[in-house]
């Protein structure tokens, strides 16, 4: 299910994407893109399927709380980068409809150009600071849990609940992303009516 | 411990299965209600696109309903396991509604688009 959905957000983010290009320089390519796509999913079936006797080789996951705390970790790295592809496909429709905007409304050439050159680093900089902001998030809640692991001071049962809560914080930010982008295709057929 | 190490701690102690299953009916509920507005805005744009070619769309919209009439279910869902399953059926439907008109409207689109850009 963790790959299918991974799949699914990225298919959309790929197709969000082509859209942005195809209005920006006039034609869509991206094959380095999708090479890259290919790229990262190899490894992420790799790290579900092959994860545990991997990380088995470094970490002894039968001691303790171990295997318990890889599981959730798994799981809880793959809400956030549902999360971050979510977040991307937030930025790109938030760049579509900045670049649709002035043409929609018909307005002159500089509002056009500043239109684009404020999507250009909306895309430049929302992307880098979303993928770290919220990788940061996921590394500094494992770091924590993983600390109390280690003092020996937590059952199975806490464990459970506080990665569970993790997957509460993601689904806060998946909300708020999907609110947005919501709002934004709200606005952007607002505006192809009337135009 | 930190404050963070005792902020986990208080979550491991009170963050129980009824809360959780609270919080997740709530965060359901507000994500399918986005999902609905979002696909259905989608399909109105896709029908702005098609005004004088082809015919009006029907039958994603009555998926659309179908899956806006599923959602309040989860409000009384007894289980994660119940939860996860309906939930799997909502988003399902309008993830397939949402990529079939992606993938279907896309030239219709990107022409509606050209014409009014001029590439």
């Amino acid at each position: 299910m963790a790959l299918f959905w991974t799949f699914a957000e990225g298919l959309i983010l790929i197709y969000m994407r082509w859209g942005v290009l195809f209005l920006r320089r006039g034609e869509g390519r991206q094959r380095i893109f999708l090479i890259f796509c290919v790229i990262i999913f190899f490894f992420l079936i790799c790290l579900m399927f092959g994860g545990e006797n991997y990380f088995g080789r470094f970490i002894d996951l039968e001691r303790g709380h171990n295997l318990k705390a890889y599981r959730w970790g798994l799981w809880n790295f793959f809400c956030t980068l549902w999360v971050i592809l979510e977040g991307i496909i937030m930025v790109y429709v938030l760049a579509l409809y900045e670049i649709l905007t002035p043409h929609l409304k018909k307005s002159d050439l500089i509002i056009k150009k500043e239109k684009r050159r404020r999507t250009r680093s909306g895309i430049t900089y929302g992307i880098p600071v979303l993928i770290i902001s919220l990788f940061s998030l996921y590394i500094f809640y494992e770091y924590n849990l993983l600390s109390i692991i280690d003092k020996n001071v937590i059952e199975d049962k806490g464990i459970y609940r506080i990665s569970l809560f993790y997957i509460r914080i993601c689904g806060l930010f998946w909300i708020l992303f999907e609110w947005i982008v919501a709002y934004v295709g709200i606005k952007t057929y607002r505006l192809m009516k009337e135009s | 411990m930190g404050l963070f190490q005792n902020i986990f701690m208080w979550i491991g102690t009170n963050f129980t299965t009824e809360v959780y299953m609270v919080s997740t009916k709530i965060q359901g509920i507000l994500w399918s209600m986005a999902d609905i507005v979002l696909v259905f805005v989608l399909l109105k744009i896709a029908g702005v696109v098609r005004i004088g070619t082809k015919k009006k769309i029907v039958f994603r919209y009555l998926f659309l309903w179908f899956s806006g009439i599923l959602t309040p279910l989860l409000l009384f869902t007894q289980t994660g396991t119940q939860f996860l399953i309906l939930e799997s059926i909502i988003c399902g439907v309008q993830f397939s509604i949402l990529v079939y008109t992606v993938i279907v409207e896309r030239e219709g689109m990107m022409s509606f688009v050209r014409l009014r850009i001029g590439k």
